[in-house]
């Protein structure tokens, strides 16, 4: 009988040996759980759980308790609508709020951003979030009404604490009972995508990219340092797995001429900077990509996940086997409305494909949503019978993450230095480095909740 | 200049050129139905790039803008009395369904079947079965084109097509079902008569129905 510390370790070995697409036992399987053990426990309304993490915390250690054979899990959405409703968030569509309490929450396409505005923003990024799109999305942040303003952001470090306090008890609890740890440490988004999903909306943002791609790709340039430091503020040393989400939402409707002129440079820049300090990036290749494999060969081999929705697996395999480890196989689709049957057919069907060398993770193509809990079961009986590799498993140390210079540059360009306000002072009447040493300590400490507040 | 290099002009999606042209094809008096047909023709083009592989979704977002900029300058002429009716290709009522707020890939698809030639009703996002049959009735559509984006909204497609049936609607309509999560094994387990793969597939998927060459 395994112990569960020696179970984790496997566990997180055989992850990173199929990241790093060397020998190991069998096929390893990560469970994208969302808001679906509130479904499965059926006890809680999908409200009661986006609101309180203790309801989250709740569900999920009663799935875990039926189904603890993931090997990880992919971050669970936060339970946080009140640091939403503090803001005064319009963003996205909360499940008792704008739609039924059972619904799921969900990001609908609005614009906050002219096109007449992305010299506005090359700019500034910073201050163009801040100033322009934070009081158009949150009406909580109004210019004339600081006292509400303030309210707003006191409530978010109040609550964002409370929050990150939680989520670490819990997640060190399944690491300790169920030998499951959270895959991903952070998220970032390709420039394209942030200005698409935050300002232009989807519409206008596609249209931009035919009509006015100079454009983009200025105010891509413009917005790289920002979206790099916030990805990995504030990430601690230690974790097992320095896994960077990449969901790309754009890239599927484009042709592989725009793909190549207005995002590509700029995801594979972020891809190098991350991985070059020590992080895997797992990218979510949303919709069906397969027009951009050819170009996906250039992504550093063994340092990144690439994660397809609806990519014809065969294509990826041909293109990408063997040099950068492919995760998905099993549609959301079928565990929500197939039979067990189907979940066996379709384990077999993509066993054959990829059972015959390291590199690729089982999980679902989406978040588990709809899941019919005989299918989870299916999944996994099938799994055991298909996902063997036969090789050997060694365990395998984490990587460390570098504090490379490059990143300490671009944290100086988000802060205020201290000789920028070492005049408002005045005249010092005692120690000017112990005020500069905290002036500067805070100014890089709230980056973190700067970017929480920014992106609401 | 001239219809046949409007066409070609909006399959190239040339906007400022397509929208100029308009403007002059109406200053010199040409039938407002042949400019018509001639951007429709132009939006055919699009398609067949769309079906080929040499277009995507964004292109097809960008010939959508431009047809409707291009309706804007022509719905007042082809309202004025002067010219004959616009006939249509059909009557489409489109919705996201309850529980589903995404609009994206509807009002594509709604766009697309606008600029070939179908009247399309909108009924928006987040529809109730029960409010989809009681529009059926009011405006007796030729077929009813269902949308969701999350898997948890499949239930969605199905108990819409169920009420359909349940109040009797069933036969007085064909459906059409498409979305993210939506497959051809899931339209057909659930009843609709057709599946739109992408965001094109609706509009020869909608023809072939009116043509009564797809049955359930």
């Amino acid at each position: 009988m395994h112990d569960t510390a020696l179970l984790l370790k496997e566990r997180t070995s055989r992850i990173r040996a199929a990241i790093r697409l060397q020998e190991h036992d069998k096929v390893p399987v990560v469970g994208n759980l969302g808001f679906w053990p509130v479904k499965y426990q059926n006890k809680y309304t999908m409200q009661e759980a986006f609101y309180d993490i203790d309801i989250m915390g709740e569900s999920y250690e009663y799935a875990l308790q039926r189904w603890n054979q993931w090997d990880a899990l992919t971050t669970s959405v936060t339970s946080r609508a009140p640091l939403l409703d503090a803001m005064g968030s319009t963003r996205y569509i909360i499940p008792g709020r704008e739609i039924s309490p059972d619904s799921d929450y969900q990001h609908p396409d609005q614009s906050f951003m002219e096109a007449g505005e992305y010299d506005e923003l090359i700019k500034d990024p910073v201050r163009f979030q801040a100033n322009v799109i934070l009081p158009r999305v949150c009406k909580r942040i109004a210019k004339d009404d600081l006292y509400e303003t303030i309210k707003a952001i006191a409530k978010v470090i109040v609550f964002s604490r409370e929050l990150q306090e939680k989520s670490r008890r819990y997640w060190s609890g399944w690491a300790e009972r169920y030998a499951v740890s959270p895959l991903m440490c952070s998220v970032f988004l390709v420039p394209v995508d942030a200005i698409i999903d935050h300002y232009r909306g989807f519409n206008q943002g596609l249209i931009d990219i035919k009509l006015r791609p100079e454009k983009l790709i200025e105010a891509s340039e413009a917005l790289m340092d920002n979206l790099l430091n916030s990805a990995v503020a504030g990430i601690p040393q230690g974790l097992d797995y320095p896994v960077l989400y990449n969901p790309q939402h754009v890239s599927p409707f484009i042709s592989p001429k725009d793909y190549e002129k207005v995002y590509w440079p700029f995801y594979k820049r972020m891809v190098d900077v991350f991985t070059e300090r020590g992080h895997t990036v797992w990218t979510v290749f949303e919709g069906a990509q397969d027009q951009h494999l050819e170009k996906l060969q250039e992504l550093p081999p063994g340092k990144c996940v690439a994660h397809f929705e609806k990519t014809d697996l065969e294509n990826a395999k041909r293109y990408l086997g063997g040099r950068i480890c492919i995760a998905g196989g099993m549609p959301t689709s079928i565990l929500a409305k197939g039979s067990p049957q189907d979940v066996e057919e379709q384990v077999a069907k993509v066993m054959k494909l990829f059972a015959d060398e390291p590199g690729f993770i089982m999980c679902a193509d989406g978040g588990l949503n709809a899941a019919k809990p005989e299918n989870i079961d299916a999944w996994f009986k099938a799994m055991d019978k298909y996902g063997q590799l036969g090789g050997k498993l060694e365990l395998l140390p984490p990587v460390e993450i570098k504090q490379d210079e490059s990143m300490a540059g671009i944290k100086q360009k988000l802060i205020t230095p201290w000789d920028a306000v070492r005049d408002d002072f005045g005249d010092i009447k005692g120690d000017e480095q112990i005020i500069k040493q905290y002036w500067e300590q805070l100014e890089v400490e709230a980056l973190g909740l700067v970017n929480i507040i920014m992106q609401a | 200049m001239g219809l046949e290099s409007l066409t070609a002009k909006i399959t190239d999606l040339e906007i400022e050129e397509v929208l100029a042209e308009v403007k002059q094809l109406i200053a010199s008096k040409t039938a407002p139905l042949e400019i018509l047909a001639a951007c429709r023709a132009g939006m055919e083009g699009v398609g067949k790039r769309f079906e080929k592989g040499e277009y995507y979704v964004a292109d097809l977002m960008l010939a959508g803008s431009i047809f409707q900029e291009v309706m804007q300058i022509l719905n007042p002429v082809l309202n004025s009395g002067d010219s004959t009716q616009v006939k249509s290709s059909g009557k489409v009522i489109i919705a996201t369904v309850r529980d589903d707020i995404h609009d994206i890939g509807k009002n594509l698809v709604k766009s697309m079947l606008a600029a070939n030639g179908f009247e399309v009703i909108d009924l928006g996002v987040n529809v109730e079965p029960e409010v989809i049959c009681r529009e059926i009735m009011q405006h007796q559509p030729d077929i009813l084109a269902l949308s969701c984006l999350l898997t948890s909204t499949l239930d969605g497609i199905e108990d819409t097509i169920a009420e359909v049936t349940k109040q009797g609607l069933r036969d007085k309509v064909k459906i059409i079902v498409g979305g993210a999560p939506v497959t051809e094994k899931l339209a057909a387990d659930f009843g609709a008569d057709a599946y739109g793969a992408d965001a094109y597939a609706a509009v020869p998927q909608c023809q072939a129905l009116l043509e009564g060459k797809l049955h359930a």
